[in-house]
Formats: structure tokens, sequence, C-alpha cells
């Protein structure tokens, strides 16, 4: 009888592995941000091209964002955790991340995220991470060094200021300005995907609060702004859209 | 048990047939380095495939300070970067090449380039490796052909051994030249042992004039917060006091040298430079990729208030610069004492270990 148990078992895992039938019991989610300006566009072409915002025309240089507290809306829109997952984009070249094979199979309501920190995390020590982790400061360019803390998006670009091109920036940091994403879509994970989110950075000037650089300021390191940072983390927070969901290509 | 025997069988065959090449050759053992990561460092992504090793860095440093890499062996690595002058050249504007030609970038200092990903002032090369081949060719530096390097130093017995030490066989290649300084230049750190790093470990405490300077330097230049900041941290924050990006800092409203748009072609790029960590600072006059500044008052007097807002791609993060201050000229606004600070803060990165170090000298002397 045992004669016959190594080569049934090989059987076994190679029946089991060539099933088309058979549907993973956990999956990974990929997901990837494109940038568009205005709902539906072609994404945005960072540096160069110019786009009218009202009285304004602006262009853009950097994208930056810390994410955290990743979770699954489940069909009942209670929220699924990820824990302990980090990731760092800066668009448009870096724009995607992987969550770990953890995610059970099935049937979701919708995709949540912060863009920011948690305290703790936050103001920890930043050297703990390693050499190519999201929140290593040599990989992000985020932490604001000895001052403690973490920029959780770094917006940069260019506007037309009485005829000349000048920068625009905005540093949005500090806890109170830490914002919830939450992308309410039906997401089918039985496999392996890849969510495809839109960032309208059009909204990112209008979603809740109507901005403009030459009206309201064209800088904001999140402190001293007359409220521009937060005005402008809640207009961040409603930019996020879905765009596609798809199987992974291997 | 019969099944037992076949594994065993078959796991010596297995053994036998890997080992082949190497049957009877003494296996080729190497030391491996341990880089010993200054305290509030972030953790290197150091090259996977060049793992660093003892035998590998000696040889490295020995090219490094060898001129049988120029064309008449009058020049090394070390000659244009020098560790008395935080490895760049002693003071000089321009380096010389080896038959007199004058350069048209200032030699950079070379420490903490393991946290680097690409290298020069305009980023040019993506590797240490890569790199570290490039200054022996130019003709404006040492001016020889690589593989007339590789004959050179074949005859000489003191690189058959080095290079058996560190690579398993005698056989010199370009390849392997540049793995080795790339090792080399890897290991030279600075940070850990500066006025500013006791400062941060607690041992020592800055005087009030330079614990200005570090408020200002890490503070924000806005004209609604009630106290000064000079903007340094966007740029040449953290613990390597420097973000490794290209930026344009607004030296010129025209510019002569592209910087990194000379590399990728695009104007988007044009006026960008390789932000420099400003540890060892002291060390390293005169400044800017053109070495237009000849100490730190001057650097900063620009920064306060001669950047071009017109310069083109001036990079955001020098909004700040660009402001106007209630009852000022647009700039920094910062007083002649708080600038003064900013250079007494500038002068705690100094780290005399690039000097003291044995590790980072020159062997032949
Ligand atoms: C004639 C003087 C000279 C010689 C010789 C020379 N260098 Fe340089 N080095 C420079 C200058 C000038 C620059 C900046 C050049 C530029 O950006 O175009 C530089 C830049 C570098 C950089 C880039 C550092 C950074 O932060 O990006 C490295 C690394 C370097 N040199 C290593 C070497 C090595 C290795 C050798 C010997 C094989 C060498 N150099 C020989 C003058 C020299
Ligand atoms: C927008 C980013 C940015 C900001 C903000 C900035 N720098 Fe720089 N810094 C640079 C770049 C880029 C260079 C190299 C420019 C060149 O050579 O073309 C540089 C060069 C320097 C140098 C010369 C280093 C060398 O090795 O030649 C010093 C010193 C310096 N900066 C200090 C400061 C101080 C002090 C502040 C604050 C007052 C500051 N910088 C703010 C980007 C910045």
């Amino acid at each position: 009888m045992k004669k016959f148990a190594l080569p049934l078992l090989v059987a076994g895992i190679l029946l089991t592995s060539c099933d088309p039938e058979k549907k993973p019991e956990i999956v990974n989610l990929e997901v990837v941000v494109q940038p568009v300006f205005g709902a539906g566009n072609a994404p945005v072409s960072y540096n160069d091209a110019s786009y009218a915002m009202g009285t304004d025309t602006v262009k853009f240089t950097r994208n930056d964002f810390v994410l955290s507290e990743f979770a699954l809306l489940d069909e009942q829109g209670a929220r699924v955790d990820i824990r302990n997952e980090y990731a760092y984009l800066s668009l448009p070249n870096r724009n995607s991340f992987t969550l770990p094979t953890t995610i059970a199979a099935g049937q979701y309501a919708g995709f949540a995220f912060a863009i920011g920190l948690d305290s703790t995390t936050n103001h920890g020590d930043p050297s703990i991470w390693g050499g190519s982790h999201p929140l290593n400061p040599a990989v992000n360019n985020l932490h604001w060094g000895w001052t403690g803390g973490y920029i959780f998006a770094a917006m940069e670009g260019y506007y037309q200021k009485d005829g000349a091109q000048t920068p625009w920036l905005y540093h949005i940091a500090l806890l109170e300005n830490r914002m919830e994403v939450v992308v309410e879509t039906p997401l089918d994970l039985t496999d392996f995907k890849t969510l495809t989110l839109q960032l309208d950075l059009e909204k990112f000037f209008k979603a809740v609060h109507a901005l403009s650089p030459n009206e309201d300021g064209d800088f904001s390191h999140s402190t001293f702004d007359n409220g521009l940072a937060h005005k402008l983390s809640e207009n961040l927070s409603q930019s996020f859209q879905f765009a596609s969901l798809e199987n992974q290509t291997p | 048990m019969t099944n037992t025997r076949w594994l065993v069988f078959g796991l010596l065959t297995l053994l036998v047939v890997s080992c082949g090449d190497n049957w009877g050759k003494k296996p080729h053992v190497t030391t491996p380095y341990v880089l010993q990561v200054p305290a509030g460092f972030p953790q290197p992504a150091l090259p996977a495939d060049n793992p660093l090793t003892v035998e590998g860095i000696l040889l490295g440093r020995q090219l490094f300070f060898d001129p049988i890499l120029s064309l008449d062996s009058s020049q090394s690595c070390g000659s244009c970067h020098n560790a008395a002058f935080g490895f760049t050249d002693h003071g000089l504007t321009y380096s010389l090449g080896v038959d007199g030609s004058v350069g048209d970038r200032n030699s950079m200092p070379l420490h903490n380039l393991a946290w680097h990903q690409t290298f020069f002032w305009d980023g040019r090369a993506p590797s240490l490796r890569e790199q570290s081949l490039e200054p022996i060719s130019n003709p404006i530096e040492m001016k020889e052909d690589v593989l007339h390097v590789v004959e050179k130093l074949q005859r000489q017995p003191r690189y058959q051994d080095a290079f058996t030490a560190a690579f398993g066989d005698e056989e010199v290649t370009p390849e392997r030249m540049g793995l080795a300084m790339e090792q080399f230049m890897l290991t030279i750190l600075s940070g850990g042992d500066s006025k500013f790093d006791r400062f941060i470990a607690g041992t020592e405490s800055l005087t009030t004039e330079e614990a200005l300077g570090l408020q200002l330097f890490n503070g924000e230049s806005n004209p609604n917060s009630p106290t000064p900041g000079a903007d340094c941290f966007h740029c040449h924050g953290g613990a390597l006091f420097t973000n490794h990006k290209f930026m344009n800092n607004g030296l010129d409203s025209v510019l002569t040298d592209l910087g990194l748009g000379g590399v990728t072609g695009l104007t988007t790029d044009d006026g960008k430079f390789k932000v420099p960590s400003l540890r060892n600072i002291a060390y390293t006059a005169p400044y800017m990729h053109d070495g237009r500044f000849q100490t730190l008052e001057q650097v900063i007097e620009f920064y306060n208030s001669g950047v071009e807002p017109n310069s083109p791609n001036l990079d955001p993060s020098m909004i700040g610069f660009i402001q106007t201050h209630s009852g000022s000229t647009r700039g920094l606004n910062l007083t002649l004492t708080q600038r003064q600070a900013v250079v007494a803060f500038l002068n705690t990165f100094t780290d005399t270990r690039v000097e003291t170090d044995t590790l980072y000298q020159n062997p032949f002397k």
C-alpha cells in the first residue's frame, strides 16, 4: 500500500492544481491609481500639460501619498480591515501597490483607505523601516525630518499668475488632516484582481470647497494657512472614484 | 527502506553534479562586510547582486587610489575626491584632467552613496559600478582606455592577488573593476559622529546660535507665520540632509548648464540638479554644480534674497523663497543674525571620520 502513497499524492497535487473550476479561497488585490483631470478624461500629463480651472490654469508636477488602513466593505457595509499594510504612491510613475494574499475571496461592496497615518506610526522612529518599505523616508521623501511626522499628501505644480508661471504647493500633514477615502462599488473578488481607481485632480480643487491658487493661496505646509490644508484634505478625500476591476494578467 | 536508499543515492548524485565545475578546486571564500548604518539613518537598499566583502572593498579602495587608472599614471580618483576635503577636489571650482583640461562641473563629495539611486550632478549614471568607469575614459579627466587599464592591471601581481581574493580568480574585467569600486564607495559614510549627531543622541548640546539655526532650517518661510523659517528641510531634510531628487533651486533665470534636462532631453527637466547632501558641507567648498559660491555665507545670501523666480522649472518647494514678507522685498527675509545662525548650524554636520577612518584612506601611503 505504502508503495502507492507517493505517486497518488503527486497525482493528487497535479489534478488539484490543474482544475480550471477551482477558485481560490484567499486572494490578493492589486490597486492602481490613475490621475485624471475631470472624470473620464485621459490620464494627466505631468509637468507639461496645463489644465483650465475656472480663471486659473494649472499644471501638476508632484502627487505623492502615504496610504494606510486599507479595508474592504462587506455587503452589509461593514469594514473588513487589512491591517499593517502601507503604500507609497508617487504619481504617475509609482501608481500601484498590492495588498497581500489574505483577503477572503468573495463579493464586497467597496474599498476604503486612509491618506496618512495614525498618530503612533506617524510619530514613530522612521529608521526602523527596511530599505524598500513604503514608510522608509529614503523611499518616500515625505518625512519631515527632525520635526517628526510624515506629509500625507504632497501636491505640487504651477499656475499662471499675472501671466507668469508660478509654483503652487500644498503639503497636507498633521492628524487633523488625515483623509478617509471610501469608494463604494460592487467588487467581485472571487479571484486575483486589479482594481483601478481614478484620482480626479479637478475635484482636488473643488469637490467640497472651490479653491484656487490665485485666490485662496498658492501654498500651505498645513500651519498658518487659514485652514487651507484642511479644506484641501476634505476635497482630496472626495476625489477618488471606481474605474475598473479586472483579472490580474499573469 | 528501498525508497530511502534511492533518495540518498539521488541526493549524492545531485551534489556531485552540482560541484562538478569546482571539483578539486579550493572553494572561493570571502569575508562579508556589514555596513554600520549610523544611528537615525534610514536603511539603505544595497545592491543585492554585489554583496559587500572585505576583499571586494579593499580591491575597490586600491583601484580608487591608484593613478594607474589614468592615461599617464598621474591621476587617481582620489586626486579629485580627496578625503581631507570631504572627498572633493581641494577647494577647486573645476577639476583639472590629466592633460590640464579644465572640467565644467564642481567635484562631488562621496559619502552616503548607498542611499543614492543615480549619480553625477545631472544623474546620468544609473549605478556606481557604471559611474566608476566613466572618469577613466572621460577626455577631460583620466583620458584612458578602460581596456588598456585592464591590461595594465593584469600584469601586476598585486592585482592578480586582489582580484583572486575578491572574485575567485585573477581575471580583470571592467565589470569587476566597477563592482569593486562600487563596494568601496558604498562604505564611505558621513554621519553618527558629527556635533549634530551627538546632539540628536543627547550627548552634546548646541550653542544658542546653532539651535536657532536648526529651528530656521526646519521652519517654513510663511508670511502668515509669527516665526521666521528658512525652508531648507524640504530638499535637504532627514538624516541624510538630501532627498536625493533632481530639482532647480533657482540659481539662474537663463540656464547655461541644462543639468538633468541635458540627459533626459525633456525641457521640463532643464535646470534640475541633484540635491546635494549637506553632511560635511564645511569640507566641500566651493558650492553648487559650478562651484559659484566660495563660502556658506554666500550660499545663504543667495537663498535669502537671490532666488530667481523666473528660473525655468523652479521647484515648487522654492515657493517660500519668492514670497513677499510684509514690509520687505521678496525672499526669506532673514536678519543677519538669523543667516549666521543657519551657517553655524550647517557647520555642526562636520564628521571628521572621513579624514581619520583608515578604511577610507589611500592604501598606498
Ligand atoms: C578630474 C577630476 C576627477 C576624477 C579623476 C574623478 N572624478 Fe569623480 N567627479 C568629478 C566631478 C567634477 C564630478 C561631477 C561631474 C558631473 O556631475 O558631471 C564627479 C562625480 C563623481 C561621482 C558622483 C557622486 C554623486 O553623488 O553623484 C562619483 C561617485 C565619482 N565622481 C567617483 C569617481 C571615481 C570612482 C573616480 C575614479 C575612477 C573618479 N570619480 C575620478 C571629478 C573627478
Ligand atoms: C527646492 C529644493 C531646495 C531647497 C528648499 C534648498 N536647497 Fe539647497 N540645494 C538644492 C539643489 C538642487 C542644490 C544644487 C544646485 C546646483 O548646484 O545647481 C542645492 C545646493 C545647496 C548647497 C551647496 C552644496 C554643495 O555641495 O555644493 C548648500 C550649502 C545648500 N543647498 C544649502 C541649503 C540651505 C541652507 C537651504 C535653506 C536655506 C537650502 N539649501 C534650501 C535644493 C534645495
